[in-house]
C-alpha cells in the first residue's frame, strides 16, 4: 500500500489540479485533501459524502470561578497570552480581586494553568477541531476534512484524514494519493509522514524556486524521495532552468514539465479534471503519469 | 495604521500586493514590511533589505537532572506525550515538546530545567528607507507559532496614526497562523483571484474575518474583467477596493523576483490603491468613532 | 515470557497490526500458554494527540512487557522501546497472533533494531 502525497511549498502552483488528474488517470486509488484549511480538491472531484464524522482533537482550559482563589497564578503560567485578567464589578467583589479570563482562541490546551491552580479550579474540556468526511467518486473513494473557523489543531486534522484513507486503502486494497496544502509546518509534516514518495508541484518563478528549496530540505529531513513538477514552466524558461539545476544539486528529479494552460481554469470553472480535455497541460500530466507508473513498477 | 494581506488560497499576489504596497508608501510615510508566512517567507526575495539583524527563536523544552525520582508525573501531565519514563530514566523527545512548562510545574522535586533549541529566526533589515522584517520557521520545525509571536513582538508597537504604516504579509490558509499575523490591524485586504478555488477559499477567509470582528476588503488579483469575484463582493456587501489586471507581462515581472511599482503603468496602479486604502481606514475609523 | 502484540482484533485467529502507535488493540499473553492468559486492551495512545508511539511504548514498559511484536517502529517509540530493555520483533499483517506467536518462537522473526517510517507530526 503507497501513499504519495503532492505538496508544493508555495501556494497556488497547481498541487490540486496535478492531484486531480492523477485521480482521474489512475481511478484505482484512494484520494485524500490534506488541505484542511482550504480544501479545493472536492471542488474538481463529482462526490457524494457517504460518512461524516466529527474529530475532536483539540482541548481548552476552563475556569470553575467557584473555586477560584484569585491567586493569579493562572495567569503567571500561561506562555500564550491566553489568560488576562476579566474586570468584575458587582456586588461584594473586591476591586482588586483577580478574576482569570480564559481566551479559548488562544488556549492551547497545554495543562499548565490545570496544575499550576492551587485549587484545582481549572479543567481541560474537550473541543471540536473539524468535520472529517468519506466520500464516493467516480474514481474511488475520498476522504477530506473541514477545519472549524480559527479551530486550532489542523495537523490533527490531517492525522484523522490519513487515517481514515489509509485505512480505506488497506480494506480495498489500493494505494493513497494525498493532495497537500502550502507551507513547511505542522500541516505538511503530518502530510507526507510516512508516505513512500512526495511530489513537489513548483512554478518558475524566484519565490517558487525559493521555497521550493526549503520543502525539498523538509523531505530530505524526513528522508522520503523525493520529485519534481515544473508547473506552467514556459512563462519563464531561465528560471525553470535555475529550477532543474537546483533539482539536479540536491538530488532530486524533475520528472515533468506542465506547459501554461488557459484551459486549466477553464476546466476548474467546470467543475472537472483538466484530463477531462484535450489540451497541452492534460497531455503532459498523462506523460508524468506514465512515467511514474513506470517508475513505480521498479 | 497596521494592514493585514491574507487571502486563505495560496499564490493569489498577497506577497506581490504587499510588497508593492509598501514601496509606494515608503516615499511618503514610515512604512514597516513584516513577513508573516514563516514557512516560506518569500518578501524579502523582492525588497532585497540589507539585513541590519538576525535573532535565533528560542523554543524551550526540559531537562531533567539528578533530583529526579523517576514518579512520572511529567510524563502523564505532558499533553503531548514529550516525556516518557521507562527504564530508569527520564526519555525527553524535543521536536515534540510545545515549551509550555508543565512538566516543570507538576515536577515534585524541581528535577525539569529549562534549555533552549532554536526554532527559527527574525531578520531586520532597511531598503531605502522601508524598515523590513521577516520571520522563518527552521526547515523540519512543526510550530510556526512562537515564531510568529516573537516577530509580532519584534514588530513596532502600533501607534494609532495613520501616517505610520505597517505592512503585514500573512501566511496563506486559516489556521491561528494566519489569525496571530492579522489581529489588531486597522484592514485586513484579501487576496483574491477569479478562479473557483480562489472564490472557495475567499469565502474562509471572509468568515474568518468576520469571526475575528476584523474590518476587511478585497482586492482582486489576476483580474479578467468577470463577474465571479465581483458578484460575490455586492452580494455580500463586501468593499471591492481595487483590482490588478491579470496580465503574462505580470506574471513574468513576478518570476523574476522584480517589482512591479517599476513599471510606470503598474506604479499608477498600486499608488491609486495605496491612497485608497488610506481614505478606506479613515472612512472606517470615523465610522466607528461615530458608532 | 510475557509477549504483546499490536492487533485490530480480539482473537487469536486475528492478525496482527503493523501500525504500532495507531492500533485499536494489544494482546498480552505468556508465550507458553498464549490460549490460557491471552488478554486485550485498548491502546491508550489512540485516543491522544501526538506522539502515539511514544505513549504506546511507555504502555508497553508499564505492562512488564518482556517480547514486542508489531511491524515496525518509528525513531521515537523505538528508543522508548529500547530504553525499557524491552526487545522487539517484525511480523506481517499477513500473520494470525498465534501464527506470529510460533513463528517468534521458533526464532523465524527478525528484530527490529533500525526505526522505520515515522509518523511524525501528528499534532
Amino acid at each position: 500500500m503507497k501513499q504519495i502525497a503532492i505538496i508544493s511549498g508555495k501556494g497556488g502552483t497547481g498541487k490540486t489540479t496535478v492531484t486531480a488528474a492523477f485521480a482521474e488517470l489512475a481511478e484505482a486509488m484512494i484520494v485524500a485533501d490534506c488541505d484542511v484549511e482550504a480544501p479545493n480538491l472536492h471542488l474538481v472531484l463529482d462526490h457524494k459524502v457517504k460518512k461524516e464524522t466529527e474529530y475532536v482533537g483539540n482541548q481548552t482550559a476552563r475556569i470553575d470561578y467557584l473555586l477560584c482563589s484569585h491567586c493569579r497564578r493562572c495567569e503567571e503560567v500561561c506562555r500564550y497570552e491566553a489568560i488576562t485578567e476579566k474586570v468584575q464589578v458587582g456586588e461584594g467583589i473586591r476591586p482588586d480581586e483577580f478574576f482569570p479570563f480564559i481566551d479559548s482562541k488562544r488556549c492551547e490546551g497545554c495543562a499548565a494553568c490545570v496544575y499550576a491552580c492551587p485549587t484545582q479550579a481549572i479543567k481541560l474540556y474537550p473541543e471540536g477541531t473539524g468535520k472529517v468526511f468519506l466520500s464516493e467518486t467516480a474514481v474511488g473513494d475520498f476522504a477530506h476534512a473541514e477545519l472549524y473557523l480559527a479551530a486550532d489543531g489542523s495537523g490533527k486534522l490531517v492525522a484523522e484524514v490519513r487515517r481514515l484513507a489509509r485505512d480505506e486503502a488497506r480494506r480495498q486494497n489500493k494505494s493513497v494519493l494525498i493532495d497537500g496544502s502550502p507551507g513547511i509546518g505542522c500541516v505538511v509534516i503530518s502530510t507526507i509522514t510516512g508516505c513512500q514518495q512526495v511530489i513537489v508541484v513548483t512554478e518558475p518563478s524566484q519565490s517558487g524556486k525559493h521555497d521550493l528549496e526549503r520543502v525539498i530540505k523538509l523531505t530530505g529531513h524526513f528522508k522520503i524521495p523525493t520529485d519534481v513538477i515544473i508547473n506552467k514552466w514556459d512563462i519563464n524558461l531561465e528560471v525553470s532552468q535555475e529550477i532543474e539545476e537546483l533539482c539536479l544539486k540536491l538530488g532530486v528529479a524533475v520528472i515533468g514539465r506542465i506547459p501554461f494552460d488557459p484551459m486549466v481554469p477553464q476546466a476548474i470553472a467546470l467543475g472537472h479534471p483538466i484530463t477531462r480535455y484535450e489540451c497541452p497541460a492534460a497531455e503532459a500530466l498523462r506523460v508524468i503519469w506514465g512515467n511514474l507508473l513506470l517508475e513505480n513498477e521498479h | 495604521m497596521r494592514l493585514a494581506v491574507l487571502s486563505g488560497k495560496g499564490g493569489t499576489g498577497k506577497t506581490t500586493v504587499a510588497v508593492n504596497l509598501a514601496l509606494s508608501w515608503t516615499p511618503h510615510r514610515q512604512t514597516t514590511y513584516v513577513d508573516y508566512d514563516v514557512e516560506e517567507p518569500n518578501g524579502f526575495i523582492f525588497l532585497h533589505p540589507q539585513i541590519k539583524t538576525t535573532s535565533t527563536v528560542f523554543l524551550p523544552y526540559p531537562k531533567i537532572n539528578g533530583a529526579c525520582t523517576l514518579c512520572g508525573k511529567c510524563s502523564a501531565a505532558c499533553q503531548y506525550h514529550a516525556l516518557a519514563v521507562v527504564g530508569g530514566q527520564v526519555l525527553v523527545f524535543p521536536e515534540l515538546c510545545h515549551g509550555c512548562g508543565t512538566c516543570g510545574i507538576v515536577c515534585p522535586e524541581g528535577a525539569v530545567e529549562e534549555v533552549q533549541r532554536p526554532l527559527g529566526q527574525i531578520d531586520e533589515g532597511e531598503r531605502e528607507g522601508l524598515q523590513c522584517l521577516q520571520g522563518v520557521l527552521k526547515e523540519g520545525e512543526s510550530l510556526a507559532g512562537p515564531v510568529i509571536r516573537e516577530l509580532r513582538r519584534h514588530e513596532k508597537e502600533q501607534p494609532s496614526l495613520v501616517e505610520e504604516v505597517i505592512v503585514a504579509d500573512c501566511p496563506p490558509g486559516s489556521s491561528c497562523s494566519v489569525i496571530h499575523s492579522a489581529e489588531r490591524s486597522d484592514l485586513a485586504l484579501l487576496v483574491t483571484e477569479p478562479t473557483l478555488f480562489g472564490l472557495h477559499d475567499l469565502k474562509i477567509a471572509v468568515r474568518l474575518m468576520r469571526e475575528m470582528g476584523l474590518e476587511f476588503a478585497v482586492i482582486l488579483n489576476k483580474d479578467d474583467g468577470g463577474p465571479l469575484i465581483r458578484e460575490y463582493c455586492t452580494l455580500e456587501d463586501i468593499t471591492l477596493i481595487g483590482s490588478i489586471p491579470f496580465d503574462l507581462e505580470i506574471a513574468k515581472i513576478y518570476s523574476r523576483g522584480l517589482n512591479l511599482i517599476h513599471e510606470p503603468k503598474w506604479a499608477d496602479l498600486f499608488k491609486s490603491l495605496s491612497e485608497r486604502i488610506v481614505t478606506e481606514v479613515n472612512q472606517r475609523r470615523a465610522g466607528v468613532d461615530r458608532a | 515470557m510475557r509477549i504483546a502484540i499490536s492487533t485490530g482484533g480480539r482473537d487469536l485467529e486475528q492478525f496482527v497490526d503493523d501500525r504500532f502507535g495507531r492500533c485499536p488493540f494489544f494482546l498480552f499473553c505468556d508465550s507458553e500458554n498464549p490460549q490460557g492468559t491471552a488478554e486485550y486492551k485498548d491502546n491508550p495512545a489512540l485516543s491522544g494527540t501526538g506522539g502515539a508511539g511514544i505513549a504506546a511504548a511507555e504502555f508497553m514498559a508499564n505492562e512488564k512487557v518482556e517480547v514486542l511484536i508489531t511491524g515496525s517502529l518509528g525513531p521515537n517509540a523505538l528508543r522508548v522501546v529500547e530504553a525499557g530493555k524491552i526487545p522487539a520483533y517484525t511480523a506481517s499483517e499477513s500473520m494470525t497472533l498465534i501464527e506470529a506467536i510460533t513463528a517468534w518462537k521458533e526464532g523465524h522473526l527478525a528484530k527490529i533494531s533500525e526505526a522505520g517510517a515515522a509518523h511524525a507530526g501528528e499534532r
